[in-house]
C-alpha cells in the first residue's frame, strides 16, 4: 500500500489525522462536485452538497469498510447527498418534474448554443435512478464493478439499468435535434 | 471507448442504423462532458467545518469495548458518582451563574425559567466578540446575531446536512438569519478567519423537558 493510497490516507484519518482527510478531499473535491452539479445542475447546490458530502465522509468514517473501494463509498453519499438535496429543493419550489419538463421543451433545447447544456436539461429530465446511473459512468468514470458497489446492486443489473437509463436520454426530445443533425 | 462501454455496445441491439448512429453520438457527447474544477474555498470549508478529530476514529473499536460488561459497571458507577456529586455540590453552591457570563459556551435555557425554545452562544474571540442567539421562525431556525467584529471572518452555520456561509466584514453586525433546517436541531456555528477555523461552538436547540 503506498503512502498516499486512498487507504493509507483513510487509516491515518481514523487515527485522527486530519491532514490525512485534506488530501482525500483534495483528490475527490473535484469528481464530486462534478457529480452533484449534474445531478442538481445549480452550483450553489452542489458546492453544499460537497461540502456536506465530506463532512457526513468523515463523520462516518468509522463505518467504512476498507474492503471497498474508498471512491465507490464516497460516491454512493455524494449522490445520495445529490437526490435528497434535490428532493428539499423541489419541496420548497413546489416545482413537479412534468412541470420543469413542460418548461424545457423541444424547442427551447434547439436554441441551446451549447450540447452540454443541453445534455444537462436532458440529464435532469431523467428519473433520479437513471440520472445516478448516466453521472456515475460517465461522469465519474465508474466500471460496472464500481458502480454495483456504490449502488449495492448486481453488475448485471447496472449494465441493463445503465442501457435502459441510455436509451432515455437518446430519446429525450431535449436531445433529439442535436442527435440528428449529429 | 472503454471495455466497458464497448461492451456496452456489443450488447445494444439497435432497432435501426439510424438509431444505432444517434446512440453513438450520444455516448461521445457523454464522454466528453465538461468537468468543471471544484469551487475555490470548497477545500477550506470542508476543513473548517470538520468536527472534532476523534469523530473520525473507527467506531467499531469502541462499540466492542462497550460489549464488554466490566466496562458497563464501571460506566454505571462513574455516572452514579457524578450524579451525587452534582446534587451535594447544587445544594451548596445555589443558583447557577448568569447566562451572560458564561463565554463561548452552550447555554440552553433551564426547565422552568420560562425561556423554552430560546438559546444563545456568546464569543469572546480576539476578532468577534457579542453573542448569537436562536429562536424558533414557523418551521425555521432564526438566528439572531448581536456581533461586533474587528476582522473579517466567516461564520459557517451547520445544522444537519444544512450549511449556511455568512461573511462578516469589521463593524457592529445586528441582523436576522434565518436557517432552512429544522427549528429544533442543535447549530455547529464555525469561525473562519483568513481560511483557518479559529473557534467552533454548538448552539443547542434541544427543547427543555
Amino acid at each position: 500500500m503506498s503512502e498516499d493510497s486512498d487507504e493509507a490516507l483513510v487509516q491515518r484519518c481514523r487515527r485522527g489525522d486530519r491532514r490525512a482527510f485534506e488530501a482525500l478531499v483534495v483528490r475527490y473535491q473535484r469528481p464530486v462536485y462534478n457529480a452533484a452539479l449534474r445531478m442538481l445542475r445549480n452550483p450553489e447546490d452542489a458546492r453544499d452538497v460537497a461540502q456536506v458530502t465530506f463532512l457526513k465522509a468523515y463523520e462516518r468514517l468509522g463505518d467504512f469498510n476498507p474492503q471497498f473501494r474508498f471512491y465507490s463509498w464516497l460516491y454512493r453519499i455524494a449522490l445520495n447527498e445529490s437526490i435528497n438535496h434535490g428532493k428539499r429543493r423541489r419541496s420548497h419550489e413546489e416545482l413537479s418534474g412534468n412541470e420543469r419538463d413542460a418548461a424545457n421543451g423541444p424547442e427551447q433545447a434547439l436554441g441551446l448554443a451549447q450540447l452540454d447544456d443541453a445534455l444537462q436539461e436532458a440529464i435532469m429530465s431523467l428519473s433520479e435512478d437513471n440520472r445516478t446511473l448516466i453521472v456515475l459512468h460517465y461522469v465519474l468514470g465508474s466500471s460496472y464493478e464500481d458502480m454495483a458497489v456504490t449502488l449495492d446492486i448486481p453488475a448485471k443489473t447496472v449494465k441493463s439499468r445503465l442501457f435502459s437509463a441510455r436509451q432515455k436520454l437518446k430519446d429525450s426530445p431535449l436531445l433529439a435535434a442535436w442527435l440528428e443533425r449529429a | 471507448m472503454s471495455e466497458d462501454r464497448m461492451d456496452e455496445a456489443e450488447g445494444t441491439l439497435p432497432e435501426s442504423a439510424e438509431d444505432s448512429h444517434r446512440l453513438r453520438a450520444l455516448e461521445d457527447a457523454l464522454a466528453n462532458l465538461t468537468q468543471h474544477e471544484a469551487p475555490p474555498g470548497l477545500l477550506a470549508d470542508v476543513m473548517a467545518a470538520l468536527p472534532p478529530a476523534a469523530a473520525a476514529t473507527a467506531h467499531p473499536v469502541r462499540r466492542a469495548a462497550w460489549r464488554e460488561p466490566r466496562w458497563q459497571l464501571t460506566a454505571l458507577a462513574a455516572g452514579l458518582g457524578v450524579l451525587a456529586i452534582s446534587l451535594v455540590l447544587d445544594q451548596q453552591v445555589g443558583t447557577d451563574p448568569a447566562a451572560e457570563d458564561l463565554a463561548g459556551t452552550l447555554m440552553t435555557a433551564r426547565p422552568g425559567t420560562g425561556e423554552v425554545g430560546n438559546s444563545a452562544l456568546r464569543l469572546s474571540l480576539e476578532s468577534l466578540q457579542g453573542s448569537i442567539s436562536a429562536d424558533n421562525a414557523g418551521e425555521s431556525l432564526r438566528l439572531q446575531l448581536d456581533l461586533e467584529v474587528g476582522e473579517e471572518v466567516e461564520l459557517v452555520f451547520s445544522q444537519g446536512s444544512e450549511i449556511m456561509r455568512r461573511t462578516l466584514t469589521p463593524g457592529s453586525v445586528r441582523e436576522f438569519l434565518t436557517l432552512p433546517g429544522h427549528p429544533d436541531s442543535s447549530v455547529r456555528i464555525t469561525v473562519v478567519r483568513s481560511g483557518t477555523p479559529v473557534g467552533e461552538y454548538l448552539l443547542d436547540r434541544e427543547v427543555p423537558w
